[in-house]
């Protein structure tokens, strides 16, 4: 059974070979890194969950930078969910702008925030395939094994350029 | 290995731009326009304004023509050397000079490094260097007297020729007390050389670089840019650019330059294309 969740965003610019001299995610790297760290100082066994290319080496890379010393494995009780709305958010997004993104991603909003597991397992990974989102799937699939009360934390969202990007922490009460 | 010239230290990840600030009337591409001083010292306002890590002040043009001795040498550079201090505590201070007497009067004055264009013709230059604990630049011209053009010159190979000379002035400059960390070689184009020297020396610059002795270079503008292309003084600064873009790839690290920011801009590209550089901040593809 899980007993924390990280949701952070699968976001390719915080892999150490794609650093810039100025970091363009250094917010997003700053809060990351330190919820990331909070969550899976005491674990043994993290999990990483995502369904982007990039979410296995972002979630290594993000314990690595924390100095994360535990296992990665599967069904461990700290899990990394990677995952992030919709791509589509303006003209300038990566996918260019689909109204239907505000929409979604504010579902998707809303559900990370309330803390109530039936909330992610009435997520849509369908409109988030077509809206360029990642690992809304695998929020959804996580949703059975968050049993009980969840005390939640978002201490980042926002949507630089264009990708909506959420640093999430659930702690089961 | 770290650089250090004078009170001034760089990464061995860094380049440098090293700005040409001619105190004479006649030097062949601005043509006495910083002769006067106050022209000079706005000159020096604009390098630092433009990012230069380097000022190279020379009170004497490197072609042949009116003699200039000591004393006159010193009287363009050494109190503007001193001004020049004053004026920018953060700015290193070179001296395009081959005398020793001058250079001691302009590490006096505050030099930081002196330029040694005329391959050790005044050999007590380096004792200069080590006693005010300066750096020195090695540079190769294939034994001409200083301020005499290349005239039937030939190298059974150039690029060993300037390195067994420069590598050789720089062992022995360690071993007059001139900091290791603190000398820099340079090939000297066109100093001693015909044009296609130069190109060799500049084709085949990594092999320099492999000595391990960080390596300087003086290409703006020069001849064999502009016979290369057959491009007056003036319109040069593209081919400049070319050769300044394959001298960085090499992995030269000081650029002699007269134009500071379109140098900086190429010579930051070709080490970010080298991986030795990241870029200034890439996000595009990797939200």
């Amino acid at each position: 059974m899980i007993r924390r969740l990280v949701v952070v965003p699968p976001v390719p610019a915080l892999l150490p070979r794609y650093a810039s001299l100025t970091d363009p995610v250094a917010d997003l790297r700053r809060s990351a890194t330190f919820v990331v760290g909070a969550m899976t100082r005491e674990a043994e066994e993290v999990s990483i969950v995502g369904d982007d290319p990039f979410a296995e080496p972002v979630g290594r890379a993000l314990l690595d930078a924390t100095g994360f010393a535990g296992r990665i494995g599967d069904d461990a009780e700290v899990v990394l969910a990677m995952a992030n709305g919709s791509a589509k958010r303006g003209e300038k997004a990566p996918g260019h702008l689909d109204e239907r993104a505000f929409e979604f991603d504010d579902v998707v909003d809303a559900a990370l925030r309330s803390g109530d597991p039936r909330r992610l397992a009435a997520l849509d990974p369908e409109s988030g395939a077509e809206l360029w989102a990642s690992g809304i799937g695998v929020l959804r699939d996580l949703a059975p094994r968050l049993e009980g009360t969840w005390r939640v934390s978002v201490p980042y969202a926002d949507a630089p350029y264009g990708v909506l990007w959420w640093v999430a922490a659930w702690v089961a009460d | 290995m770290t650089l250090r010239l004078g009170r001034h230290e760089f990464a061995d990840d860094r380049t440098l731009m090293m700005a040409i600030v001619n105190r004479t009337p006649d030097s062949f591409f601005d043509r006495g326009a910083t002769w006067a001083e106050d022209a000079a010292f706005e000159r020096v306002r604009q390098v630092v304004d433009e990012g230069a890590e380097i000022v190279d002040i020379g009170g004497i043009k490197a072609a042949p023509g009116e003699e200039i001795d000591a004393e006159e040498e010193k009287r363009r550079v050494v109190d503007f050397v001193a001004r020049v201090r004053r004026e920018w505590p953060q700015i290193v201070i070179s001296v395009d000079t081959w005398r020793a007497e001058v250079a001691r009067a302009v590490c006096e004055a505050g030099a930081d490094l002196i330029n040694d264009a005329w391959g050790g013709a005044d050999p007590a230059l380096a004792e200069v260097a080590a006693e005010f604990d300066v750096a020195l630049v090695c540079t190769h011209t294939g034994g001409v007297a200083p301020r005499t053009r290349p005239h039937r010159i030939e190298y059974e190979d150039v690029v060993a020729a300037a390195i067994e000379s420069t590598v050789t002035q720089a062992e022995r400059a360690v071993s007059l007390g001139v900091d290791p960390d603190s000398i820099l070689i340079d090939p000297a184009h066109d100093f001693g050389k015909n044009t296609f020297h130069s190109l060799e020396v500049t084709r085949r610059l990594d092999e320099m670089v492999a000595t391990g002795w960080p390596v300087l270079v003086s290409l703006s503008n020069k001849d064999f840019v502009g016979e290369s292309l057959d491009r007056p003084v003036g319109e040069r600064l593209p081919g400049t650019l070319a050769a300044t873009a394959v001298a960085a790839t090499a992995g030269a690290r000081v650029f002699r330059v007269h134009q500071v920011p379109q140098t900086r801009d190429v010579v930051d590209m070709a080490w970010t294309i080298a991986g030795r550089r990241k870029p200034a901040r890439a996000i595009r593809g990797l939200a």
